[in-house]
């Protein structure tokens, strides 16, 4: 009997585990899913579990680049941290949750050039109440920039082909910077952020540039989800051979990058 | 009198120039093209082109990949794949696509196709009961350039912005 109860509690803290992973995995949300500097986008987050759970009113407080890459500004809808601003009063959209809708340039007083990312947090109009931050949100470029590991093209719906190209010149270390890619190490994520099946190598690379390679693959003919779920993201990584100073051949892997499905039509 | 002799001298020259004229050979340009028609019949892949159209809206450029589209014919098996569009005289009537190990290009195997001008299509609009998926015809077949090029386009389900395409170029089978 004893340990039926210990299992029930298991299971238990088990499934809130996986419903609280649920949750944050698609928190917050935005609308549309992909948005560059110049576009209105609808953000949309859930303060259950936070300070601000239950309050009948919500301000944002956004800031503009917290992982760098351009000048760090406070919103102008802001106002003062004790007396928020009535531009940043948050639209009510379900039981803790509040939406709030804007544009980068506007918003941020910055070019396109210089919104890089953006963060925010949920606060009491009289600051005596947030959330904890939520950050970082990356605006889609409007200018080409390059990236060491770069899917083409850029968006992607789980029935495309994915093109995963590594660019050697790019890349940041001397291992990466000296590797011959051989294949690639593609991981599967659902809509609950639990991995799907096993990790899949694509050993069918091809050299399509100078020092480019590239690996393709079809992610709903390669990944099945669970029954119920769908394909939400995948993480990318090349493996390659390079030769040490002793002239033996060394196995070495590059960073990692990840890509969330666009949904598409 | 000078007049005179200048008349005569620019009569003499056209009348030389006019002799020179003689009929050329030109090819016949062929019956006339009725695309409607043109597009019946089984085709084959050929080439197929993956494109970022936002990309090429911004004009994106690296010097070391073309980051705009990419040919990607041979990625695939796509030359397993084949389309036929049926019809009768001027009006389609039903289609069917092989696939062999080729990705799937339309989401059907076989039903209906419509266009959205009986003369001069430029949407064909594949259907089988309640699934529909609309091609948009880029290049019709002609004698000096008999290849079909239709595009699939991909737009976010939100906002309805372009994204994605793919030039299927088919040549009659």
């Amino acid at each position: 009997m004893l340990k039926y109860r210990v299992m029930k509690k298991i299971l238990s803290i088990l499934f809130l585990s996986c419903l609280l992973m649920a949750a944050k995995a698609q928190n917050p949300t935005f609308s549309p899913s992909s948005f560059t500097a110049l576009d209105q986008v609808t953000l949309t987050v859930d303060v259950t579990g936070t300070p601000m759970a239950g309050q009948s009113e919500a301000y944002i407080w956004i800031f503009s680049n917290p992982a760098g890459n351009g000048p760090a500004k406070d919103g102008i809808v802001n106002g003062s941290w004790t007396s928020s601003s009535l531009d940043g009063k948050m639209t009510a959209a379900g039981t803790n949750k509040w939406s709030f809708t804007f544009t980068g340039i506007t918003l941020f007083q910055l070019t396109p050039g210089e919104l890089n990312n953006f963060g925010f947090l949920v606060k009491a109009k009289d600051g005596s109440k947030q959330t904890p931050d939520y950050k970082p949100y990356y605006f889609d470029p409007l200018v080409f920039v390059p990236k060491a590991i770069r899917v083409f093209p850029a968006k992607v719906d789980v029935d495309d082909i994915v093109n995963m190209n590594y660019e050697r010149t790019l890349t940041t270390t001397t291992d990466e910077q000296r590797m011959t890619p051989v294949s690639a190490t593609i991981t599967m994520f659902d809509d609950a952020n639990n991995q799907v099946g096993t990790p899949l190598t694509v050993t069918n690379i091809r050299k399509t540039g100078t020092d480019v390679w590239t690996v393709y693959f079809i992610p709903s003919t390669s990944f099945t989800p669970p029954a119920g779920k769908k394909l939400m993201k995948f993480r990318c990584k090349f493996n390659g051979t390079l030769l040490n100073t002793s002239g033996a051949t060394v196995t070495v892997t590059s960073s990692e990058v990840e890509t969330t499905f666009t949904t598409m039509k | 009198m000078k007049k005179t002799i200048l008349n005569i001298m620019l009569l003499s020259v056209a009348v030389c120039l006019l002799q020179s004229c003689e009929p050329k050979d030109y090819k016949s340009v062929g019956d006339p093209v009725t695309p409607i028609t043109s597009l019946m019949g089984t085709w084959k892949i050929n080439k197929v082109t993956q494109a970022d159209e936002n990309a090429k809206y911004l004009a994106f450029n690296n010097p070391s990949i073309n980051v705009q589209e990419q040919d990607i014919t041979t990625v695939y098996p796509y030359a397993d794949l084949q389309i036929t569009f049926n019809g009768n005289g001027l009006t389609p009537t039903t289609f069917t696509t092989v696939l062999g190990n080729s990705p799937a290009i339309v989401k059907l195997t076989n039903g209906n196709w419509t266009t959205d001008n009986p003369t001069v299509p430029t949407i064909i609009t594949l259907t089988n009961g309640t699934i529909t998926q609309q091609l948009t015809i880029s290049a019709y077949p002609t004698p000096a350039s008999p290849v079909l090029k239709l595009i699939v386009q991909k737009k976010d389900a939100t906002t309805n912005k372009l994204l994605v395409s793919y030039t299927y170029e088919f040549i009659k089978k």
